[in-house]
């Protein structure tokens, strides 16, 4: 009598599948994870930037009739306008303009990659129009202010 | 009773191909592993730094919006009194650093201090002081004698907040600070907060 034995077991086409399936799951979980880390990092980034909005909207008062010396100047400029009005030395008001100025630059730069604070005024920097703040950071896409930039209007 | 087995079989180099597959896919799943598990520790960290500095910020943005007319009374070095309007009148509300409970602390006149801000270091009060009949602030100082205090315009306070347990950054600013020394490692992180003081007894 011949008695024949047949092992049972998956075919290759089903493992295969089986695997493709769990690599599958296993990538959106680990997209979905990076996702929610993603917005942890951006939801901490648009808080620093909110931050220096909030300083400069608080002084702005103080100084909107010298904003305009910000506004013209190019951003090499920009970069190189520390005055020194820090440990009690007297400043006139647009040294001290220019120091706040710096001190968010040097904020910005240190805390968001690639960050930067702009003023534009529409159309001019006359008293009644717009001043638009905006604070840029990363790779920016497109010009239009998105997913890394804040940006507000205040009168002047 | 002839019994005819067939037992497949691989191969001792199938085997050994097996295994350094095997190994290879695990050591590169171990490190993606890590990598995720290391981000997801510095996700979380800067989650918790987010909640300390919009907490310092708020609770003193929150504390100075309601000052009264000339709402210093007083401007020295990580001390400083305001006065408030609670709603009966104007308060006098005094403000300190504690620096061996980490704490910023506050009282009513005459009572006891209690913590307002917990957990925080290098505490930097500056003042920023107008010339006599303008508002624009011309210099900052670290303390204000009592007859010019009426002329500070803007306090500005910063502060480095410690943030317990967190797990080792991977890419820490440069004005962070961590310290992974002790047996709960901890990271320093700087808030500044400019406050205004509006402008009083000016023309």
């Amino acid at each position: 009598m011949l008695k024949v034995i047949r092992q049972q077991g998956f075919s290759l086409l089903e493992v295969q599948v089986a695997l493709g399936l769990l690599a599958l799951g296993l990538g959106l979980a680990s997209q979905l994870y990076l996702a929610v880390g993603q917005q942890a990092r951006l939801t901490y980034e648009r808080q620093q930037a909110m931050q220096v909005l909030q300083q400069i909207v608080t002084v702005l008062p103080y100084f909107h009739q010298h904003v305009p010396l910000v506004v013209a100047l190019s951003e090499s400029d920009q970069a190189a306008t520390e005055v020194g009005c820090d440990a009690a030395k007297a400043c006139s008001t647009e040294a001290m303009w220019m120091h706040f100025w710096h001190g968010w630059q040097t904020q910005i730069s240190k805390q968001l990659p690639a960050g930067k604070v702009a003023l534009a005024c529409q159309p001019s920097c006359a008293k009644g129009q717009q001043l638009r703040i905006e604070i840029s950071w990363g790779k920016q896409q497109q010009k239009a202010c998105t997913k890394r930039c804040i940006a507000v209007e205040w009168a002047l | 009773m002839m019994v005819l087995s067939k037992v497949g079989g691989f191969s001792l180099l199938e085997v050994v191909l097996a295994l350094a597959i095997a190994t290879s896919s695990f050591i590169v799943a171990q490190q993606l592993a890590h990598g995720l598990w290391l981000r997801g520790q510095w996700w979380q960290t800067l989650a918790q730094v987010s909640a300390r500095q919009a907490e310092a910020v708020s609770s003193l943005v929150r504390l100075h919006a309601g000052y009264c007319a000339a709402g210093l009374a007083r401007a020295g070095e990580q001390h400083w009194q305001l006065r408030l309007d609670q709603g009966r009148g104007c308060q006098l509300i005094d403000m300190r650093y504690n620096g061996t409970k980490q704490q910023l602390q506050k009282r009513r006149a005459g009572g006891r201090y209690s913590a307002f801000l917990h957990a925080i270091v290098d505490v930097q009060v500056h003042y920023a002081l107008a010339l006599a009949g303008h508002c624009q602030p011309h210099r900052w100082v670290t303390r204000v004698a009592v007859d010019d205090v009426q002329r500070v315009v803007l306090l500005q306070v910063q502060v480095n907040v410690v943030v317990n347990g967190v797990g080792q950054p991977m890419a820490v600013p440069d004005d962070w600070q961590w310290q992974a020394n002790d047996s709960e490692p901890s990271l320093q992180v700087p808030v500044k907060v400019l406050i205004p003081l509006g402008c009083q007894g000016h023309a």
